[in-house]
């Protein structure tokens, strides 16, 4: 292992990291289909008694999921380590969340098509009438910043011609962190009608939801943020290469930003659910204008591209 | 700070448009939103609800022609004025006569009719000091 530099060593650490983190989430991925209540299973409207009879075995193929999916990338995971090629960690960690966020697709749309095919039709709906901007929601000082911790990485590893390092790394973790901002553009922007009943309730448990989800993922990019920059720091500055201090240094910020994540993430989400309670998911009703959606095209129209371009990324690095 | 909605019914008789010009009037008649006060857009108002375009746009170039909102292109709306344009009095007079006739058909007497208005002045007063 003494091959290693310490960039790779932060880079084991980061998917160290991503795998308690995963663990830890565990817990509310498998009681993610019961979130809204017994007359609800992934935020699709089913009978009473449902968990009574057929529900256990949809909770089961659902359940049987996560645990084939975690165990794939925990033996990928070990295959990566037990090869030595240390540079695969961040293709690793992609494909993770490739993995995660294609099979729950998969599975929600499989169950919206078998258990939600006909969603009950509110005829009245209420709507936010406030101008709204991107800017309400993203910042864009934050995004300056980002930027330049991106461009300042490439330019320390471009000028250094570290020859120990390895492009996959940077390629892979700039296209993390910059692809993840339209994807934020359109979470911002994606709206649902809301019922004309407790609309309030239900506008600020959307709007909630709404900045839950890009403070995640603004978290995220900023540990991917930092793992970029000291990766380069490490490569391009021999003072920061050889010296233990950096290396510690790089791993307690990164630890300070992921915990900080990791416990936003939990949290918020108990809190989400218990706004949540009681109120109507999006997707589990119809308006007599718009057919049920539980994510806007939009949306989905950039995570597919994001993806594409992550999973293209993935096949090519590998070669 | 409570938000501001604009509710519609599909089970509602009136046309789409004629809901959406009628619940911003009441939005501007109860002071929930004041002149000088920006509206959303007509794609932000038409892609949240789901419904096209054009409805919306028709709902807005009334409330313009009337002389409530002003119309920026690309910059959304702005709204203009709590009085309409239309201040004659007797044109004022008409869909509240068309009203009452409707109520008194429906067999409400002249008190009933009376609690009744006085009620819903009322409500929009209040609507608009609880803002």
């Amino acid at each position: 292992m003494s091959a290693h530099t310490t960039g790779d060593w932060l880079l084991l650490y980061a998917s160290a990291a991503i795998v308690v983190a995963n663990s830890v989430y565990f817990r509310t991925l498998w009681q993610r289909p019961l979130k809204n209540g017994p007359t609800f299973f992934l935020g699709v409207k089913v009978p009473a008694g449902f968990y009574e009879g057929e529900g256990i075995g949809w909770l089961r193929r659902y359940r049987t999921l996560l645990i084939a999916e975690d165990l794939t990338a925990l033996a990928v995971l070990a295959g990566i380590l037990l090869s030595g090629r240390w540079v695969l960690l961040p293709a690793w960690a992609g494909g993770l969340a490739v993995l995660h966020v294609s099979a729950f697709s998969g599975f929600l749309a499989y169950t919206r098509s078998k258990l939600g095919e006909n969603p009950p039709v509110r005829a009245a709906v209420a709507v936010q009438f406030e101008p709204r901007r991107v800017a309400d929601y993203i910042s864009w000082r934050e995004e300056a910043l980002i930027g330049v911790i991106v461009a300042l990485s490439w330019a320390l590893l471009i000028v250094s011609r570290d020859g120990a390092a390895g492009w996959s790394v940077p390629i892979v973790l700039s296209y993390v962190i910059l692809g993840l901002l339209p994807f934020n553009i359109a979470i911002a922007r994606s709206r649902f009608p809301l019922p004309a009943e407790n609309t309030e309730k239900h506008q600020q448990w959307m709007e909630a939801g709404r900045r839950y989800s890009l403070r995640v993922e603004n978290l995220f990019r900023w540990g991917c943020a930092v793992v970029l920059l000291a990766y380069a720091l490490q490569h391009s500055w021999r003072f920061a290469g050889q010296s233990g201090w950096f290396f510690w240094l790089s791993v307690g910020t990164f630890s300070a930003v992921w915990l900080y994540m990791v416990v936003f993430l939990i949290q918020g989400q108990r809190r989400l659910d218990t706004m949540g309670r009681d109120l109507l998911p999006p997707g589990s009703w119809s308006t007599p204008f718009r057919r049920a959606r539980i994510i806007s095209p939009r949306f989905v129209a950039c995570f597919a591209v994001w993806f594409g371009g992550l999973v293209l990324l993935l096949v090519f690095l590998r070669k | 700070m409570s938000s501001i909605f604009l509710t519609i019914d599909a089970e509602d008789k009136r046309p789409l448009y004629q809901q959406i010009v009628d619940g911003v009037k009441a939005l501007i008649a109860r002071g929930a939103v004041r002149e000088g006060t920006p509206l959303p857009s007509v794609r932000q108002v038409a892609n949240d609800l789901g419904v096209n375009l054009n409805t919306i746009a028709v709902a807005y170039r009334q409330l313009q022609d009337e002389g409530l909102v002003r119309v920026r292109h690309g910059a959304g709306a702005v709204v203009l004025s709590r009085r309409a344009r239309q201040a004659d009095e007797e044109e004022l007079r008409k869909p509240l006569r068309a009203a009452l006739t409707q109520m008194i058909l429906g067999g409400c007497s002249d008190r009933d009719i009376v609690a009744a208005v006085r009620e819903e002045l009322e409500t929009i007063h209040q609507k608009g000091e609880s803002r």
